[in-house]
Protein backbone atom coordinates (compact mmCIF):
# COMPACT_ATOMS: atom_id res chain seq x y z
CA UNK A 1 0.00 0.00 0.00
CA UNK A 2 1.74 3.32 -0.66
CA UNK A 3 2.66 6.18 1.97
CA UNK A 4 0.32 9.37 2.47
CA UNK A 5 1.72 12.73 1.36
CA UNK A 6 2.58 14.90 3.60
CA UNK A 7 0.52 17.81 1.97
CA UNK A 8 -2.83 16.86 3.75
CA UNK A 9 -4.20 16.29 0.43
CA UNK A 10 -5.93 12.90 -0.92
CA UNK A 11 -2.20 12.35 -2.47
CA UNK A 12 0.28 9.42 -2.03
CA UNK A 13 3.82 10.45 -1.04
CA UNK A 14 5.59 10.00 -4.29
CA UNK A 15 2.96 12.76 -6.06
CA UNK A 16 3.92 15.18 -2.92
CA UNK A 17 7.38 14.76 -3.83
CA UNK A 18 7.11 15.24 -7.11
CA UNK A 19 5.13 18.49 -7.14
CA UNK A 20 7.72 19.97 -4.69
CA UNK A 21 10.54 19.13 -6.32
CA UNK A 22 9.01 19.78 -9.92
CA UNK A 23 8.16 23.41 -8.07
CA UNK A 24 11.70 23.79 -6.86
CA UNK A 25 12.98 23.15 -10.33
CA UNK A 26 10.66 25.55 -11.86
CA UNK A 27 12.23 28.35 -9.91
CA UNK A 28 15.75 26.97 -10.05
CA UNK A 29 15.04 27.69 -13.95
CA UNK A 30 13.87 31.04 -13.41
CA UNK A 31 17.28 31.41 -10.97
CA UNK A 32 19.71 30.08 -14.24
CA UNK A 33 18.02 32.45 -16.27
CA UNK A 34 18.46 35.21 -14.03
CA UNK A 35 22.51 34.37 -13.93
CA UNK A 36 22.83 34.34 -17.49
CA UNK A 37 21.30 37.73 -17.14
CA UNK A 38 24.36 38.89 -15.48
CA UNK A 39 26.47 36.92 -17.61
CA UNK A 40 27.47 34.23 -15.50
CA UNK A 41 27.37 31.47 -18.24
CA UNK A 42 29.37 28.69 -16.48
CA UNK A 43 27.04 28.21 -13.42
CA UNK A 44 23.85 29.33 -15.52
CA UNK A 45 25.27 25.83 -17.92
CA UNK A 46 25.36 23.72 -14.50
CA UNK A 47 22.36 25.29 -12.85
CA UNK A 48 19.84 24.37 -16.35
CA UNK A 49 21.14 21.03 -16.65
CA UNK A 50 21.03 19.74 -13.37
CA UNK A 51 17.26 20.28 -13.73
CA UNK A 52 17.00 19.02 -16.87
CA UNK A 53 18.91 15.98 -15.93
CA UNK A 54 16.96 15.27 -12.78
CA UNK A 55 13.38 16.15 -14.42
CA UNK A 56 14.61 13.00 -16.85
CA UNK A 57 14.51 10.97 -12.99
CA UNK A 58 11.53 12.16 -12.38
CA UNK A 59 9.51 11.53 -15.52
CA UNK A 60 11.18 7.86 -15.99
CA UNK A 61 10.54 6.85 -12.30
CA UNK A 62 7.60 9.00 -11.33
CA UNK A 63 5.64 10.67 -14.07
CA UNK A 64 6.04 7.86 -17.04
CA UNK A 65 4.30 4.78 -14.73
CA UNK A 66 1.26 7.11 -13.04
CA UNK A 67 0.37 7.77 -16.49
CA UNK A 68 0.28 4.22 -18.40
CA UNK A 69 -1.27 2.57 -15.32
CA UNK A 70 -4.02 5.80 -14.58
CA UNK A 71 -4.17 7.91 -17.74
CA UNK A 72 -3.25 5.99 -20.70
CA UNK A 73 -5.93 3.34 -20.74
CA UNK A 74 -8.54 5.90 -20.60
CA UNK A 75 -7.69 7.72 -23.72
CA UNK A 76 -8.74 8.95 -26.13
CA UNK A 77 -12.18 7.57 -25.79
CA UNK A 78 -12.50 9.72 -21.90
CA UNK A 79 -10.18 12.51 -22.88
CA UNK A 80 -13.62 14.20 -22.28
CA UNK A 81 -13.33 14.08 -18.98
CA UNK A 82 -11.49 17.14 -17.23
CA UNK A 83 -8.83 14.93 -15.12
CA UNK A 84 -8.13 12.86 -18.12
CA UNK A 85 -7.65 16.01 -20.39
CA UNK A 86 -5.57 17.77 -18.20
CA UNK A 87 -2.89 14.95 -17.23
CA UNK A 88 -2.55 14.22 -20.74
CA UNK A 89 -2.03 18.04 -21.52
CA UNK A 90 0.70 17.95 -18.77
CA UNK A 91 2.35 14.90 -19.74
CA UNK A 92 2.20 16.53 -24.01
CA UNK A 93 3.86 20.10 -22.44
CA UNK A 94 6.00 17.98 -20.13
CA UNK A 95 7.25 16.00 -23.28
CA UNK A 96 8.35 18.77 -25.25
CA UNK A 97 10.00 20.77 -22.63
CA UNK A 98 11.47 18.07 -21.58
CA UNK A 99 13.01 17.03 -25.29
CA UNK A 100 13.89 20.65 -26.30
CA UNK A 101 15.60 20.99 -22.42
CA UNK A 102 17.97 17.86 -23.63
CA UNK A 103 18.58 18.93 -26.80
CA UNK A 104 19.33 22.69 -25.71
CA UNK A 105 21.76 20.67 -23.18
CA UNK A 106 23.30 18.90 -25.79
CA UNK A 107 23.93 21.41 -28.56
CA UNK A 108 24.55 24.48 -26.30
CA UNK A 109 26.88 22.49 -23.66
CA UNK A 110 28.37 19.48 -25.99
CA UNK A 111 29.79 18.07 -29.05
CA UNK A 112 28.25 15.66 -29.36
CA UNK A 113 25.70 16.54 -31.68
CA UNK A 114 27.01 17.52 -35.53
CA UNK A 115 26.88 21.19 -36.74
CA UNK A 116 24.44 20.98 -39.31
CA UNK A 117 22.13 19.85 -35.90
CA UNK A 118 22.72 22.77 -33.42
CA UNK A 119 20.88 25.88 -33.29
CA UNK A 120 22.58 29.41 -33.83
CA UNK A 121 19.77 31.59 -31.64
CA UNK A 122 20.41 30.48 -28.20
CA UNK A 123 18.78 33.01 -26.31
CA UNK A 124 15.32 32.77 -28.17
CA UNK A 125 15.46 28.81 -27.83
CA UNK A 126 16.24 29.09 -24.44
CA UNK A 127 13.64 31.39 -23.59
CA UNK A 128 11.29 29.35 -25.57
CA UNK A 129 12.12 26.00 -23.48
CA UNK A 130 11.79 28.08 -20.23
CA UNK A 131 8.00 28.77 -21.31
CA UNK A 132 7.33 25.84 -22.38
CA UNK A 133 8.76 24.53 -19.44
CA UNK A 134 6.82 26.76 -17.37
CA UNK A 135 3.16 25.74 -19.07
CA UNK A 136 3.93 22.68 -18.39
CA UNK A 137 4.24 23.35 -14.68
CA UNK A 138 1.48 24.93 -14.27
CA UNK A 139 -0.72 22.05 -16.34
CA UNK A 140 0.92 19.56 -13.63
CA UNK A 141 -0.34 21.92 -11.05
CA UNK A 142 -3.53 21.85 -12.42
CA UNK A 143 -3.31 17.99 -12.45
CA UNK A 144 -2.62 17.44 -9.10
CA UNK A 145 -5.22 20.06 -7.78
CA UNK A 146 -7.97 18.25 -10.17
CA UNK A 147 -6.75 14.78 -8.78
CA UNK A 148 -6.21 14.85 -5.06
CA UNK A 149 -7.77 17.88 -3.51
CA UNK A 150 -10.18 17.10 -1.59
CA UNK A 151 -13.59 18.99 -1.94
CA UNK A 152 -13.91 22.45 0.03
CA UNK A 153 -16.82 20.85 1.74
CA UNK A 154 -14.98 17.90 3.47
CA UNK A 155 -11.28 18.73 3.98
CA UNK A 156 -9.39 18.83 6.84
CA UNK A 157 -7.59 22.39 7.70
CA UNK A 158 -5.11 20.74 6.35
CA UNK A 159 -6.41 20.92 2.99
CA UNK A 160 -7.84 24.41 3.21
CA UNK A 161 -4.39 25.74 3.86
CA UNK A 162 -3.18 23.42 1.11
CA UNK A 163 -5.62 25.38 -1.37
CA UNK A 164 -4.51 28.76 -0.42
CA UNK A 165 -0.64 27.71 -0.61
CA UNK A 166 -1.69 26.51 -4.35
CA UNK A 167 -3.43 29.71 -4.71
CA UNK A 168 -0.61 31.85 -4.21
CA UNK A 169 2.09 29.38 -5.49
CA UNK A 170 -0.72 29.34 -9.01
CA UNK A 171 -0.45 33.78 -9.14
CA UNK A 172 3.26 33.56 -8.46
CA UNK A 173 3.88 31.10 -11.35
CA UNK A 174 1.66 32.85 -13.35
CA UNK A 175 3.71 36.05 -12.76
CA UNK A 176 6.85 34.06 -13.60
CA UNK A 177 5.44 33.13 -16.86
CA UNK A 178 4.03 36.36 -17.98
CA UNK A 179 7.72 37.79 -17.13
CA UNK A 180 9.31 34.79 -19.07
CA UNK A 181 6.63 35.80 -21.97
CA UNK A 182 8.41 39.71 -22.03
CA UNK A 183 11.79 38.34 -22.32
CA UNK A 184 11.05 36.23 -25.22
CA UNK A 185 9.52 39.03 -27.13
CA UNK A 186 12.20 41.44 -26.13
CA UNK B 1 -21.50 25.59 -16.13
CA UNK B 2 -24.17 25.50 -13.26
CA UNK B 3 -23.48 21.77 -12.39
CA UNK B 4 -19.63 22.70 -12.08
CA UNK B 5 -20.58 25.14 -9.07
CA UNK B 6 -20.56 23.35 -6.40
CA UNK B 7 -19.77 25.72 -3.84
CA UNK B 8 -19.75 29.67 -4.46
CA UNK B 9 -18.30 31.78 -1.97
CA UNK B 10 -18.24 34.87 -4.15
CA UNK B 11 -20.73 36.96 -6.39
CA UNK B 12 -19.23 35.62 -9.71
CA UNK B 13 -20.89 32.43 -9.77
CA UNK B 14 -17.82 30.14 -9.59
CA UNK B 15 -16.13 28.26 -6.85
CA UNK B 16 -12.71 27.07 -6.78
CA UNK B 17 -13.50 23.57 -8.29
CA UNK B 18 -15.67 25.22 -10.79
CA UNK B 19 -12.76 27.74 -12.11
CA UNK B 20 -10.09 24.94 -12.45
CA UNK B 21 -12.46 22.69 -14.20
CA UNK B 22 -12.96 25.52 -16.82
CA UNK B 23 -9.25 26.74 -16.61
CA UNK B 24 -8.71 23.11 -17.61
CA UNK B 25 -10.82 23.41 -20.04
CA UNK B 26 -9.79 26.49 -21.29
CA UNK B 27 -6.19 25.32 -20.97
CA UNK B 28 -6.25 22.72 -23.28
CA UNK B 29 -8.54 23.91 -26.23
CA UNK B 30 -5.30 23.24 -28.74
CA UNK B 31 -5.99 19.44 -27.38
CA UNK B 32 -9.44 19.53 -28.40
CA UNK B 33 -8.62 20.60 -31.70
CA UNK B 34 -6.27 18.00 -32.97
CA UNK B 35 -8.97 15.65 -31.23
CA UNK B 36 -11.59 16.69 -32.61
CA UNK B 37 -14.23 13.77 -33.58
CA UNK B 38 -13.69 12.34 -30.62
CA UNK B 39 -17.18 11.93 -28.85
CA UNK B 40 -17.97 12.77 -25.35
CA UNK B 41 -18.01 9.02 -23.78
CA UNK B 42 -20.06 7.88 -21.06
CA UNK B 43 -18.53 5.14 -18.69
CA UNK B 44 -19.75 1.93 -20.28
CA UNK B 45 -21.75 0.69 -17.03
CA UNK B 46 -22.97 4.33 -15.76
CA UNK B 47 -26.76 3.57 -14.59
CA UNK B 48 -28.99 6.08 -16.58
CA UNK B 49 -32.83 6.79 -17.00
CA UNK B 50 -34.15 5.75 -20.66
CA UNK B 51 -33.60 9.32 -22.51
CA UNK B 52 -36.62 9.91 -25.48
CA UNK B 53 -35.18 8.06 -28.57
CA UNK B 54 -32.69 5.88 -26.66
CA UNK B 55 -32.16 2.31 -27.35
CA UNK B 56 -32.96 -0.07 -24.65
CA UNK B 57 -32.59 -4.17 -24.22
CA UNK B 58 -32.47 -6.92 -22.00
CA UNK B 59 -30.13 -9.70 -21.55
CA UNK B 60 -30.81 -12.92 -19.75
CA UNK B 61 -28.68 -15.70 -20.08
CA UNK B 62 -28.86 -19.54 -18.96
CA UNK B 63 -32.38 -20.62 -18.42
CA UNK B 64 -31.28 -24.16 -18.00
CA UNK B 65 -35.03 -25.04 -18.52
CA UNK B 66 -35.77 -28.72 -17.48
CA UNK B 67 -33.03 -28.35 -14.19
CA UNK B 68 -34.76 -30.02 -11.24
CA UNK B 69 -31.68 -30.46 -8.71
CA UNK B 70 -31.42 -29.03 -5.30
CA UNK B 71 -29.59 -25.81 -6.55
CA UNK B 72 -33.24 -24.75 -7.74
CA UNK B 73 -36.07 -26.77 -8.30
CA UNK B 74 -38.40 -24.94 -10.06
CA UNK B 75 -36.21 -22.76 -13.20
CA UNK B 76 -39.59 -22.09 -15.00
CA UNK B 77 -40.87 -20.29 -12.05
CA UNK B 78 -37.51 -18.19 -12.01
CA UNK B 79 -37.59 -17.68 -15.38
CA UNK B 80 -40.83 -16.29 -15.34
CA UNK B 81 -40.24 -13.95 -12.52
CA UNK B 82 -37.28 -12.73 -15.11
CA UNK B 83 -40.40 -12.12 -17.08
CA UNK B 84 -41.91 -10.05 -14.53
CA UNK B 85 -39.12 -8.12 -13.61
CA UNK B 86 -39.22 -7.08 -17.73
CA UNK B 87 -42.47 -6.38 -17.86
CA UNK B 88 -42.13 -4.46 -14.94
CA UNK B 89 -39.14 -2.51 -16.84
CA UNK B 90 -40.74 1.80 -17.01
CA UNK B 91 -40.31 1.64 -20.42
CA UNK B 92 -40.71 -2.23 -22.56
CA UNK B 93 -37.24 -3.32 -24.01
CA UNK B 94 -37.03 -3.07 -27.67
CA UNK B 95 -35.77 -6.58 -27.88
CA UNK B 96 -34.41 -9.31 -25.04
CA UNK B 97 -30.97 -11.20 -26.16
CA UNK B 98 -30.68 -14.84 -24.72
CA UNK B 99 -27.72 -15.22 -24.78
CA UNK B 100 -27.51 -19.37 -24.33
CA UNK B 101 -28.10 -22.53 -22.40
CA UNK B 102 -32.23 -21.90 -23.25
CA UNK B 103 -32.22 -25.69 -22.29
CA UNK B 104 -30.59 -27.79 -19.75
CA UNK B 105 -30.51 -31.23 -22.02
CA UNK B 106 -31.87 -29.28 -25.92
CA UNK B 107 -34.71 -31.60 -25.40
CA UNK B 108 -37.87 -30.35 -27.45
CA UNK B 109 -40.05 -29.58 -24.25
CA UNK B 110 -37.62 -27.88 -22.70
CA UNK B 111 -37.29 -24.99 -25.33
CA UNK B 112 -41.27 -25.66 -26.25
CA UNK B 113 -41.32 -24.45 -22.05
CA UNK B 114 -39.00 -21.26 -22.68
CA UNK B 115 -41.07 -20.56 -25.99
CA UNK B 116 -43.86 -20.69 -24.17
CA UNK B 117 -42.69 -18.07 -20.96
CA UNK B 118 -41.05 -16.17 -23.05
CA UNK B 119 -43.98 -15.07 -24.91
CA UNK B 120 -45.52 -13.22 -22.48
CA UNK B 121 -42.78 -10.75 -22.13
CA UNK B 122 -43.41 -7.34 -23.36
CA UNK B 123 -40.90 -6.96 -25.99
CA UNK B 124 -40.84 -7.17 -29.90
CA UNK B 125 -38.45 -9.46 -30.55
CA UNK B 126 -36.13 -11.76 -28.91
CA UNK B 127 -32.28 -12.98 -30.23
CA UNK B 128 -30.76 -16.03 -29.11
CA UNK B 129 -27.26 -17.13 -28.93
CA UNK B 130 -26.75 -21.34 -28.31
CA UNK B 131 -25.39 -22.28 -24.95
CA UNK B 132 -23.36 -26.01 -25.11
CA UNK B 133 -26.12 -27.09 -23.71
CA UNK B 134 -28.73 -26.35 -26.14
CA UNK B 135 -26.47 -28.66 -28.69
CA UNK B 136 -26.19 -31.84 -26.02
CA UNK B 137 -28.22 -33.94 -27.35
CA UNK B 138 -28.14 -33.54 -31.78
CA UNK B 139 -24.86 -30.85 -31.73
CA UNK B 140 -27.47 -27.93 -32.06
CA UNK B 141 -29.53 -29.34 -34.90
CA UNK B 142 -32.79 -28.53 -33.18
CA UNK B 143 -31.36 -24.71 -31.89
CA UNK B 144 -31.07 -24.22 -35.35
CA UNK B 145 -34.04 -24.98 -36.38
CA UNK B 146 -35.81 -23.61 -34.07
CA UNK B 147 -33.59 -20.42 -33.62
CA UNK B 148 -31.49 -20.43 -36.43
CA UNK B 149 -33.60 -19.12 -39.28
CA UNK B 150 -31.44 -16.45 -41.25
CA UNK B 151 -28.14 -16.95 -39.66
CA UNK B 152 -24.79 -17.94 -41.44
CA UNK B 153 -23.19 -21.16 -40.54
CA UNK B 154 -23.83 -22.35 -36.89
CA UNK B 155 -26.08 -19.20 -35.95
CA UNK B 156 -24.14 -16.57 -35.86
CA UNK B 157 -25.64 -13.14 -37.29
CA UNK B 158 -25.88 -9.60 -37.00
CA UNK B 159 -28.26 -6.97 -36.85
CA UNK B 160 -28.48 -2.88 -36.59
CA UNK B 161 -30.23 -1.04 -34.32
CA UNK B 162 -30.79 2.65 -33.62
CA UNK B 163 -27.10 3.20 -34.85
CA UNK B 164 -25.39 0.08 -32.74
CA UNK B 165 -24.36 -2.84 -35.00
CA UNK B 166 -25.16 -6.30 -32.72
CA UNK B 167 -23.32 -9.20 -33.48
CA UNK B 168 -24.24 -12.69 -32.29
CA UNK B 169 -21.67 -15.30 -31.86
CA UNK B 170 -21.44 -19.18 -31.84
CA UNK B 171 -18.26 -20.92 -29.55
CA UNK B 172 -20.05 -23.41 -28.05
CA UNK B 173 -20.10 -26.29 -30.83
CA UNK B 174 -16.53 -27.47 -30.87
CA UNK B 175 -15.57 -27.00 -27.27
CA UNK B 176 -11.61 -26.97 -26.69
CA UNK B 177 -9.85 -29.57 -24.19
CA UNK B 178 -11.12 -28.19 -20.59
CA UNK B 179 -14.17 -26.38 -22.49
CA UNK B 180 -13.09 -23.64 -23.05
CA UNK B 181 -15.23 -21.50 -26.03
CA UNK B 182 -13.70 -21.81 -29.93
CA UNK B 183 -15.04 -19.42 -32.47
CA UNK B 184 -13.41 -21.15 -35.38
CA UNK B 185 -12.27 -20.14 -38.46
CA UNK B 186 -15.11 -19.54 -40.43
CA UNK B 187 -16.99 -17.01 -38.04
CA UNK B 188 -13.92 -15.47 -37.53
CA UNK B 189 -13.78 -14.69 -41.10
CA UNK B 190 -17.01 -13.86 -41.35
CA UNK B 191 -16.53 -11.60 -38.10
CA UNK B 192 -13.97 -9.83 -40.40
CA UNK B 193 -16.17 -9.06 -43.02
CA UNK B 194 -19.04 -8.17 -41.11
CA UNK B 195 -17.07 -5.84 -39.27
CA UNK B 196 -15.47 -3.87 -42.41
CA UNK B 197 -18.50 -1.77 -43.61
CA UNK B 198 -18.48 0.29 -40.00
CA UNK B 199 -17.01 2.95 -39.20
CA UNK B 200 -14.70 3.31 -35.80
CA UNK B 201 -17.91 5.41 -34.43
CA UNK B 202 -19.87 3.22 -34.39
CA UNK B 203 -21.38 1.38 -31.42
CA UNK B 204 -20.72 -2.39 -31.01
CA UNK B 205 -22.38 -4.81 -29.00
CA UNK B 206 -20.78 -8.51 -29.13
CA UNK B 207 -22.77 -11.49 -27.99
CA UNK B 208 -21.89 -14.76 -27.26
CA UNK B 209 -22.28 -17.78 -24.60
CA UNK B 210 -19.11 -18.00 -22.78
CA UNK B 211 -17.01 -15.43 -22.60
CA UNK B 212 -14.93 -13.73 -24.89
CA UNK B 213 -12.18 -13.01 -22.12
CA UNK B 214 -10.20 -15.22 -19.97
CA UNK B 215 -12.39 -15.35 -16.33
CA UNK B 216 -10.84 -18.59 -15.41
CA UNK B 217 -9.48 -20.63 -18.27
CA UNK B 218 -9.19 -23.69 -15.79
CA UNK B 219 -12.48 -23.89 -15.89
CA UNK B 220 -13.34 -23.61 -19.23
CA UNK B 221 -14.85 -19.85 -18.60
CA UNK B 222 -13.27 -18.46 -21.73
CA UNK B 223 -12.53 -18.97 -25.38
CA UNK B 224 -9.75 -20.19 -27.19
CA UNK B 225 -9.72 -17.66 -30.47
CA UNK B 226 -11.45 -14.49 -28.55
CA UNK B 227 -8.51 -12.93 -29.04
CA UNK B 228 -8.91 -12.93 -32.49
CA UNK B 229 -12.34 -11.58 -32.83
CA UNK B 230 -11.52 -9.01 -30.03
CA UNK B 231 -8.63 -7.43 -32.47
CA UNK B 232 -11.20 -7.00 -35.08
CA UNK B 233 -13.09 -4.97 -32.63
CA UNK B 234 -10.09 -3.15 -31.03
CA UNK B 235 -10.34 0.14 -33.50
CA UNK B 236 -13.87 0.93 -32.43
CA UNK B 237 -14.70 3.66 -30.14
CA UNK B 238 -17.57 1.50 -27.76
CA UNK B 239 -17.36 -2.32 -27.59
CA UNK B 240 -19.71 -3.88 -25.67
CA UNK B 241 -18.88 -7.92 -25.37
CA UNK B 242 -22.23 -9.25 -23.14
CA UNK B 243 -21.80 -13.24 -22.50
CA UNK B 244 -23.72 -15.83 -19.66
CA UNK B 245 -22.40 -19.26 -19.03
CA UNK B 246 -20.60 -18.78 -16.35
CA UNK B 247 -24.27 -17.56 -13.56
CA UNK B 248 -22.72 -14.50 -11.92
CA UNK B 249 -22.24 -10.97 -13.11
CA UNK B 250 -18.76 -9.80 -14.09
CA UNK B 251 -17.06 -6.86 -15.07
CA UNK B 252 -13.71 -5.83 -16.99
CA UNK B 253 -12.63 -2.86 -19.07
CA UNK B 254 -9.84 -2.94 -21.91
CA UNK B 255 -9.54 -0.17 -23.67
CA UNK B 256 -12.49 0.87 -24.90
CA UNK B 257 -14.41 -2.81 -24.55
CA UNK B 258 -16.36 -3.35 -21.82
CA UNK B 259 -16.83 -7.24 -21.18
CA UNK B 260 -19.98 -8.26 -18.95
CA UNK B 261 -21.48 -11.67 -17.71
CA UNK B 262 -24.91 -11.62 -16.69
CA UNK B 263 -26.54 -13.71 -14.03
CA UNK B 264 -28.16 -16.79 -14.58
CA UNK B 265 -32.04 -17.63 -14.10
CA UNK B 266 -31.73 -20.79 -12.93
CA UNK B 267 -29.20 -21.34 -10.25
CA UNK B 268 -25.74 -19.63 -9.33
CA UNK B 269 -22.39 -21.28 -9.97
CA UNK B 270 -19.32 -20.82 -7.69
CA UNK B 271 -16.70 -17.85 -8.23
CA UNK B 272 -13.92 -18.24 -10.22
CA UNK B 273 -11.44 -20.92 -8.26
CA UNK B 274 -13.82 -21.19 -5.23
CA UNK B 275 -14.49 -25.18 -5.13
CA UNK B 276 -13.35 -27.97 -7.03
CA UNK B 277 -14.72 -26.80 -10.28
CA UNK B 278 -17.91 -25.20 -11.63
CA UNK B 279 -21.53 -26.65 -11.45
CA UNK B 280 -25.02 -25.73 -9.74
CA UNK B 281 -24.13 -24.45 -6.36
CA UNK B 282 -26.98 -24.36 -3.76
CA UNK B 283 -27.56 -21.41 -1.27
CA UNK B 284 -30.19 -21.09 1.37
CA UNK B 285 -33.50 -20.43 -0.30
CA UNK B 286 -33.87 -17.00 0.74
CA UNK B 287 -30.94 -16.12 -0.87
CA UNK B 288 -31.50 -18.12 -4.36
CA UNK B 289 -33.00 -15.08 -5.79
CA UNK B 290 -30.60 -12.19 -4.91
CA UNK B 291 -27.82 -14.67 -7.41
CA UNK B 292 -30.14 -14.95 -10.09
CA UNK B 293 -31.09 -11.95 -12.58
CA UNK B 294 -31.58 -9.97 -15.90
CA UNK B 295 -28.61 -7.25 -17.36
CA UNK B 296 -30.62 -4.12 -19.09
CA UNK B 297 -28.75 -2.49 -21.62
CA UNK B 298 -29.42 1.46 -22.28
CA UNK B 299 -28.16 3.40 -25.27
CA UNK B 300 -28.61 7.06 -25.57
CA UNK B 301 -27.67 8.21 -29.33
CA UNK B 302 -24.24 10.73 -29.36
CA UNK B 303 -23.00 9.07 -26.55
CA UNK B 304 -20.53 6.83 -26.75
CA UNK B 305 -20.71 4.07 -24.68
CA UNK B 306 -24.17 1.99 -23.46
CA UNK B 307 -24.91 1.48 -19.80
CA UNK B 308 -25.19 -1.96 -18.68
CA UNK B 309 -27.06 -2.60 -15.20
CA UNK B 310 -27.86 -5.88 -13.53
CA UNK B 311 -30.73 -6.51 -11.74
CA UNK B 312 -31.33 -9.31 -9.41
CA UNK B 313 -34.86 -11.64 -8.79
CA UNK B 314 -34.78 -10.58 -5.15
CA UNK B 315 -35.00 -6.52 -5.99
CA UNK B 316 -37.75 -4.04 -6.23
CA UNK B 317 -39.41 -4.93 -9.11
CA UNK B 318 -38.44 -1.58 -11.63
CA UNK B 319 -35.15 -0.60 -9.78
CA UNK B 320 -31.83 -1.00 -10.59
CA UNK B 321 -29.42 -3.76 -9.96
CA UNK B 322 -27.85 -4.76 -6.94
CA UNK B 323 -30.18 -3.22 -4.85
CA UNK B 324 -30.16 -6.62 -2.61
CA UNK B 325 -26.77 -6.37 -2.94
CA UNK B 326 -24.69 -3.95 -0.26
CA UNK B 327 -23.35 -0.92 -2.04
CA UNK B 328 -20.47 1.06 -0.98
CA UNK B 329 -20.42 4.56 -1.87
CA UNK B 330 -17.06 6.44 -2.84
CA UNK B 331 -17.66 10.19 -1.84
CA UNK B 332 -15.92 13.14 -0.87
CA UNK B 333 -12.50 10.83 -0.62
CA UNK B 334 -14.13 8.12 1.40
CA UNK B 335 -16.18 4.95 1.37
CA UNK B 336 -19.09 4.89 2.74
CA UNK B 337 -19.32 2.43 5.44
CA UNK B 338 -16.12 2.07 6.00
CA UNK B 339 -16.30 -1.33 7.32
CA UNK B 340 -18.91 -3.41 6.26
CA UNK B 341 -20.13 -6.68 7.30
CA UNK B 342 -21.80 -9.49 5.13
CA UNK B 343 -22.15 -13.23 4.82
CA UNK B 344 -20.26 -15.54 2.55
CA UNK B 345 -21.00 -15.48 -0.70
CA UNK B 346 -22.17 -11.61 -1.24
CA UNK B 347 -21.56 -9.71 -3.96
CA UNK B 348 -20.75 -5.78 -2.70
CA UNK B 349 -20.57 -3.05 -5.43
CA UNK B 350 -18.73 0.11 -4.69
CA UNK B 351 -20.26 3.06 -7.03
CA UNK B 352 -17.83 6.16 -7.42
CA UNK B 353 -19.96 9.34 -6.82
CA UNK B 354 -17.01 11.57 -6.68
CA UNK B 355 -15.68 13.32 -9.61
CA UNK B 356 -11.93 12.14 -9.65
CA UNK B 357 -11.28 8.69 -10.23
CA UNK B 358 -10.59 5.74 -7.76
CA UNK B 359 -9.59 2.69 -7.05
CA UNK B 360 -11.14 0.09 -5.36
CA UNK B 361 -7.48 -2.19 -4.00
CA UNK B 362 -7.11 -5.22 -2.00
CA UNK B 363 -4.40 -4.74 0.42
CA UNK B 364 -4.22 -8.55 0.01
CA UNK B 365 -3.92 -8.38 -3.60
CA UNK B 366 -7.99 -9.79 -3.65
CA UNK B 367 -9.31 -7.97 -5.73
CA UNK B 368 -8.02 -4.66 -8.09
CA UNK B 369 -10.62 -2.87 -9.87
CA UNK B 370 -9.08 0.12 -12.72
CA UNK B 371 -9.56 3.29 -11.99
CA UNK B 372 -13.70 4.42 -11.99
CA UNK B 373 -15.01 7.29 -13.03
CA UNK B 374 -17.56 9.03 -12.18
CA UNK B 375 -20.54 7.00 -11.68
CA UNK B 376 -18.93 3.84 -12.45
CA UNK B 377 -19.00 0.65 -10.19
CA UNK B 378 -17.02 -2.25 -9.52
CA UNK B 379 -18.39 -5.64 -7.93
CA UNK B 380 -16.66 -8.39 -6.00
CA UNK B 381 -17.80 -11.46 -4.38
CA UNK B 382 -16.51 -12.43 -1.17
CA UNK B 383 -16.88 -16.44 -1.26
CA UNK B 384 -14.95 -17.11 1.96
CA UNK B 385 -15.09 -16.04 6.07
CA UNK B 386 -12.65 -13.08 6.82
CA UNK B 387 -11.54 -9.67 6.61
CA UNK B 388 -10.39 -7.87 3.39
CA UNK B 389 -9.02 -4.25 3.66
CA UNK B 390 -8.76 -2.29 0.70
CA UNK B 391 -7.95 1.25 -0.18
CA UNK B 392 -7.43 3.55 -3.03
CA UNK B 393 -4.27 3.38 -5.02
CA UNK B 394 -4.62 6.48 -6.18
CA UNK B 395 -5.46 8.55 -3.50
CA UNK B 396 -4.54 6.08 -0.06
CA UNK B 397 -5.93 8.28 2.63
CA UNK B 398 -9.02 6.18 1.42
CA UNK B 399 -9.29 3.22 3.42
CA UNK B 400 -12.20 0.36 4.49
CA UNK B 401 -12.67 -3.18 5.22
CA UNK B 402 -15.47 -5.80 4.58
CA UNK B 403 -15.76 -8.43 7.03
CA UNK B 404 -17.23 -11.79 5.79
CA UNK B 405 -18.55 -13.96 8.58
Amino acid sequence: MPRQGFLGTGAPLSADVTLAIEIAMGLTLVLGMLLARRQRYRAHAWCQTAVVALNLIVIAEVMVPSFRSQVAPKIPARLARSYYTVATGHAMMGSIAELLGVYIMLAAGTKILPESLRFVRYKLWMRIALVIWWIALLLGLTTYARWYLVPKHFSSTGSRTLLGKLDSAATEISDVAGESFNLGSE
Amino acid sequence: MAKRIILNLGDDGLDRRGFLECMAWAGTGLLWTINGGIAYSQMAHRATDVAPGALSFVQISDSHMGFNKEANKDVAATLQEAVAKINALPAPPLFVIHTGDISHLSKPSEFDTVDQILKSAKTSQIFYVPGEHDGLADNGKLYLERYGKGTNGLGWYSFDQKGVHFVGLVNVFDLKPGGLGLLGEEQLRWLEKDLAAYSNSTPIVLFAHIPLWSVYPQWGWGTDDSAQALSYVKRFGSVTVLNGHIHQTMQKIEGSVYFHTAASTAFPQPAPGDGPGPGPLTVPADRLRSLLGITKVNYVPGNNALAVVDSSLASGATTDAGLSDPEVRISNFTFDPASLEIPPRTKVTWINHDDQPHTVTSTQKRFDSPPLDTDDHFSFTFATPGEYAYYCKIHPRMTGKVVVK
